[in-house]
């Protein structure tokens, strides 16, 4: 046996190999690891075997999507156009200061816009996705979605959508009601099910706690419908950062992130700052009828526009 | 044939601006690659039209939020990832579906029978074995050809965990694709800490 052949100490896991393979391990470990697998010829099979595996990988060709899926998505787009037109997006100039940087709008601003940006396109979308929500229930069933069910619901929700609620917390932001009316009047107005009652939040500031509430995923489940009852958005945002509601607070930073929570339902009712499965987090809690509670991670509302890490939703 | 030659932010920035055609332009221009992620990362078609619906309608309303620090295609494949990653979730907390993914281990003749079989199946196959997080990193990285940074971004993490779950997953199909069959000591190969699933 050559001194090459002799490798010092015992193999590296495959881990520990792949590591090296892929560029994780520091620099001293790395050394040493190189070391090894330079003089083994058993290691370095390994990590050929791990080039091969990347070579595998390259060499899969992109699957085509189907006619099918691609008929469906352009239905969907078509479908949004009808809901939720681009133009809205523009159409209240408060939506589109929100497409500022971060901190680069005041907070009067943005408190406007979360009036705003609520009862025009975006509650027609959300409608929407309450539809993609209530569709999966309905193929858990095994019963097939066609494109033209969902273009004729869209139209449906959007006609029946009810955005009282909407409207109802928008008010506390004055003009920002007239910015959305135009949109919202043709909403609005339409007798809404019981189910799209949101319940009245209290007025009640106090909402908490000296520390930071901690919650499992169970424990978040059964406190949803208390946690929106006690805190309004305006009792956080008078609370201030050593609120509830912690940097939320600021109504720009809380649009921000709430912009980016991909596929939320409803309106915005509460926010708290919480630990979740004990992790620092913020808890969104939606309502479209009924509390959604979205936990996402403390730097929501700073990703420059990349939707939020979800760390959970509940239920 | 206007549309064809503007840029993807020029096509978003139109969208927010009212054009009806520009997102469907952009979604033309990369629903390809978005399926493929879609596909590889929830392994069922249907489940992934769902969510690359999902992510469109989302992509659609947000598209005002997007501000230029990250390429377009990175902010609508974080878009897909996540609506991928959320379904995945909820999937999970429903104890009555299982996830296609099997678990950590496996028995040895289901490892040889995918061993012999294509090479491309072989390694789809192998695939849906991983857990979800390094599947999505390797689609990313390995597969759709992404650099370390921007998989990084869509995935919402550090390029670090980016690179680790790269590796282990690496190490999971090397051993489920049989390449590591005839090393000259193979008994030595330990699987370690392969499959196990970071959990954020």
């Amino acid at each position: 046996m050559t001194a090459a052949d002799r490798p010092s100490g015992p193999h590296p896991d495959l881990d520990i190999l792949a590591d090296l393979d892929a560029g994780v391990l520091d620099r001293q470990a790395a050394g040493r690891v190189a070391a090894h697998v330079a003089a083994c010829s058993r290691c370095s099979q390994v990590v050929t075997a791990l080039g091969t595996v990347r070579a595998d990988l390259r060499s899969l060709p992109t699957p085509p999507m189907p006619d099918a899926v691609a008929r469906r998505l352009d239905a969907t787009v078509a479908g949004l156009h009808v809901a939720s037109p681009p133009a809205t997006h523009v159409a209240s100039p408060s939506a589109a200061r929100v497409a500022s940087p971060p901190g680069a709008g005041d907070t009067g601003t943005a408190a406007a816009a979360e009036g705003a940006g609520q009862p025009t396109g975006e509650s027609a979308a959300r409608q929407v996705e309450d539809l993609d929500a209530a569709r999966e229930r309905r193929r858990r069933r095994r019963l097939r979605t066609t494109t033209g069910a969902v273009a004729a619901a869209v139209a449906v929700l959007a006609a029946g959508a009810s955005v009282t609620a909407l409207v109802r917390n928008a008010g506390s932001h004055n003009s920002a009601v007239s910015a959305g009316s135009a949109a919202s009047a043709s909403y609005d107005g339409r007798a809404a099910g019981p189910a799209k009652q949101a319940p009245q939040a209290q007025p009640n500031a106090s909402a908490a706690t000296a520390g930071i509430p901690s919650y499992s995923r169970e424990t978040l489940r059964g406190s949803l419908a208390a946690i929106e009852r006690e805190s309004t958005l305006a009792a956080t945002s008078k609370l201030g950062e050593t609120g509830p509601a912690g940097a939320m607070a600021d109504a720009a930073r809380r649009q921000a992130c709430a912009q980016t929570i991909v596929g939320h339902p409803g309106e915005l009712r509460a926010v708290r700052r919480i630990s979740y499965e004990g992790v620092p987090s913020y808890l969104f809690v939606f309502d479209d009828g009924q509390p959604h509670g979205y936990v996402v991670d403390l730097q929501c509302g700073t990703s420059g526009g990349l939707p939020a890490t979800i760390l959970d939703r509940v239920p | 044939m206007t549309a064809a030659e503007r840029s993807d932010a020029e096509l978003l920035r139109a969208h927010a601006a009212g054009d009806l055609r520009a997102f469907e332009e952009l979604v033309r221009r990369h629903r390809d690659r978005l399926w493929a992620v879609a596909l590889r990362t929830l392994r069922d078609p249907e489940d992934a039209a769902d969510a690359l619906q999902e992510a469109l309608i989302s992509a659609y309303r947000a598209a005002d939020s997007f501000r230029g620090e990250s390429a377009v295609t990175t902010w609508l494949h974080r878009i897909v990832v996540n609506a991928c990653l959320d379904r995945i979730r909820r999937r999970q907390s429903r104890p009555t579906v299982s996830l296609p993914d099997a678990g950590p281990q496996e028995p040895a003749e289901a490892r040889d029978r995918i061993a012999e079989r294509d090479t491309r199946l072989a390694v789809e196959d192998a695939l849906g074995r991983l857990p979800v997080e390094q599947r999505a990193a390797i689609t990313l990285v390995d597969i759709e050809g992404y650099p370390v940074a921007d998989a990084a971004l869509i995935l919402g993490v550090a390029e670090g965990t980016v690179k680790s779950r790269c590796a282990r997953g690496r190490a999971r199909l090397a051993v489920l694709l049989g390449h590591l069959r005839n090393l000259d000591d193979p008994a030595a190969v330990t699987p370690g800490t392969v499959g196990r699933e970071e959990v954020r």
